[in-house]
């Protein structure tokens, strides 16, 4: 499903950010990225939403070559790719409802289906009563979930996840992976980047390691 | 909830098609059976796409009025400079048609005197004047006989020459031939005037065209003057729905990268703006169309009097519904020129 070979990513005029990084993950696996602060752990997963284009090696996702996604055809790409960011990225000129309805409309889906949807994700994450509301008036950990029903309202085949706990107290965040969890047992591929050792201890899953740019798998 | 996988399975390498018909449960669904896969997906994307755009679309639109809306008095502002950027054409094309209008009526009025020689028999001038009248170019001729020439002469001069202290009249007789419209061009009445004056009865043609080949100068010269304004006016106005957009765009930073984070295909970001130059650029004519119908109905009532003065049957022009129709698509046009230009350079800082 997701297929790095030789990565390497270099930020204009920036650092090394990803070092030759390899690695594979099957259809319906899930598992987590770890690594110090600066590692690479958010530019491996912008890499793989395309968000960003490598300096070289190839990386293919469910049998498609990203290099070979033209510019144009870039945007229906990413609509397959559930991403929930390290920061929320919620628009707060607008209720919840609408920052969930986002990838939707951008889509052309229509109002019905937007509505049963939109409506459904939030569910999920346990928000559906805060549907009319501002970002604004929701807590950080709020947010965050706000940003995890945008990420899976489109029903994406990958999923992943830039610290998506970074803001909840340990119950919520056990509450969240259960949600992951869940998505994977439907047969969603679960990428999840994350500092939370004692819950990755917890869950046991595959761990995948990065160390200055470069990787390091890890069993747990 | 999320249950792709199992589709996404059987569907190897083709995600997109697999995706439109996922959008559309009731078209896949409503195809039958025993159709090959390959058709139900064409059939679903075909009557997808449409309602799609439509949907698309009616979005872009209400998305773009509530930004109009979010900013009042900048939109309000932003029309009233286009309006005025709009209005300076079509006010002066209305002051040239007026101009145009009215050198044609006084061209009419041009005429050619024929002084014929001296002792021509007034049957032979009248025939002569006939004959003449019977050519396409020319309207009519009068015949002026010397006793009328002189009557007029002393009439205007007031000096009163009498027949008794004359030995005869030393007027000849007079044609006046009225020029048809369609031949009052300077170049064509010089011709007829030639013509005429190589007739053998005729003695001396007279034109006075001095005058009217100033006013068709005068007029050209405006002409042209107004296209090249005209010019600078369109730029302007692609300048100011441009500057209005940009200065919107950085307004919604936030709203085009994360839309393009999920998806947003340049096309959709690119959509309200390109309505909102439409929009402005449509409000802008239709404002510039009621500033140059006030102006001229404020002015006709004067004007009228003023040329009555000519003894023209003059009556103003204003604009026309084919020139507003024209105003209207024309600002429509480069109000969408406009924004393109400011956001297709905006939207490539968001591109990979
Ligand atoms: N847009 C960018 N331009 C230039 N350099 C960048 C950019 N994004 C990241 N970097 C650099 O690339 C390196 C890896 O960054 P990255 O965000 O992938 O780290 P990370 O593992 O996600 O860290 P954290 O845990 O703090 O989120 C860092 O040194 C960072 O400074
Ligand atoms: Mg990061």
């Amino acid at each position: 499903m997701i297929h790095f070979e030789h990565v390497r990513k270099q930020y204009l005029g920036g650092r090394e950010a990803l070092k030759g990084v390899s690695f594979a993950m099957d259809q319906g696996e899930m598992a987590f990225l770890t690594g110090r602060s600066g590692a690479g752990k958010s530019t491996l997963l912008k890499l793989v939403a395309l968000l960003e284009r490598p300096t070289s090696g190839s990386i293919v996702i469910n049998n498609i070559n990203l290099a070979q996604i033209r510019r144009n055809a870039i945007a229906e790409y990413r609509r397959r790719v559930g991403v929930v960011f390290q920061s929320p990225m919620l628009l707060y000129d607008r209720t919840v409802f609408d920052n969930v309805a986002l990838p939707l409309l951008v889509s052309g889906f229509l109002p019905t289906e937007i509505k049963r949807r939109v409506q459904a994700a939030l569910d999920q994450v346990g928000l559906l009563d805060r549907q009319s509301s501002n970002p604004v008036s929701l807590s950080g950990g709020e947010q965050q979930r706000v940003g995890i029903a945008r990420a899976v309202v489109s029903r994406p085949a990958i999923l992943l996840a830039d610290e998506p706990t970074g803001n909840l107290d340990p119950k919520l965040s056990e509450e969240i992976m259960q949600l992951f969890e869940r998505f994977n047992h439907i047969g969603v591929t679960v990428l999840i980047a994350s500092h939370d050792i004692e819950l990755i201890k917890r869950l046991d899953y595959r761990t995948l390691h990065l160390e200055d740019g470069a990787m390091a798998e890890v069993v747990v | 909830m999320i249950g792709t996988q199992r589709k996404s399975k059987r569907r190897g390498a083709t995600p997109i098609t697999e995706q439109q018909t996922r959008r559309n449960p009731q078209a896949s669904r409503a195809a039958s059976p025993a159709r090959s896969k390959k058709e139900r997906n064409t059939l679903s994307t075909n009557s997808n796409s449409l309602n799609q755009l439509i949907r698309y679309h009616r979005l872009a639109l209400s998305s773009c009025i509530k930004r109009l809306i979010s900013t009042p008095m900048a939109s309000f502002l932003t029309l009233l400079v286009l309006a005025i950027a709009l209005a300076l054409p079509a006010g002066m094309q209305v002051v040239l048609n007026n101009a145009k209008h009215l050198t044609g009526e006084l061209g009419d009025s041009a005429q050619i005197s024929l002084f014929l020689k001296m002792h021509t028999p007034e049957a032979h001038a009248k025939r002569v004047a006939k004959t003449l009248a019977e050519r396409p170019d020319i309207k009519n001729v009068d015949y002026i006989s010397p006793d009328q020439a002189l009557a007029e002469f002393e009439h205007l001069s007031g000096i009163r020459l009498g027949l008794a202290t004359l030995d005869e009249n030393p007027l000849p007789a007079v044609l006046v031939v009225y020029p048809e419209a369609s031949a009052s061009s300077v170049e064509m009445m010089q011709a007829l005037l030639s013509q005429l004056e190589s007739r053998p009865e005729v003695d001396m043609a007279q034109l006075d065209l001095e005058w009217v080949q100033r006013l068709y100068a005068l007029v050209d010269l405006a002409g042209q003057a107004a296209a090249v304004l005209s010019l600078f006016l369109v730029v302007a106005v692609i300048l100011i729905v441009g500057n209005t957009i940009r200065l919107m765009s950085q307004n919604h930073l936030e709203e085009i990268r994360v839309s393009k984070l999920v998806g947003a295909t340049d096309a959709f970001v690119r959509r309200p703006f390109l309505y909102t130059g439409a929009l402005l650029g449509l409000g802008g004519a239709l404002l510039a169309c009621g500033f140059v119908l006030g102006t001229s109905l404020w002015l006709q009532t004067p004007l009228e009097r003023l040329t009555l003065l000519y003894q023209s049957d003059f009556s103003a022009v204003t604009l026309s519904a084919a020139d507003i129709f024209i105003l209207c698509f024309t600002g429509l046009i480069l109000g969408v020129i406009g924004a393109r230009l400011a956001v297709g350079k905006f939207i490539r800082q968001f591109s990979l």
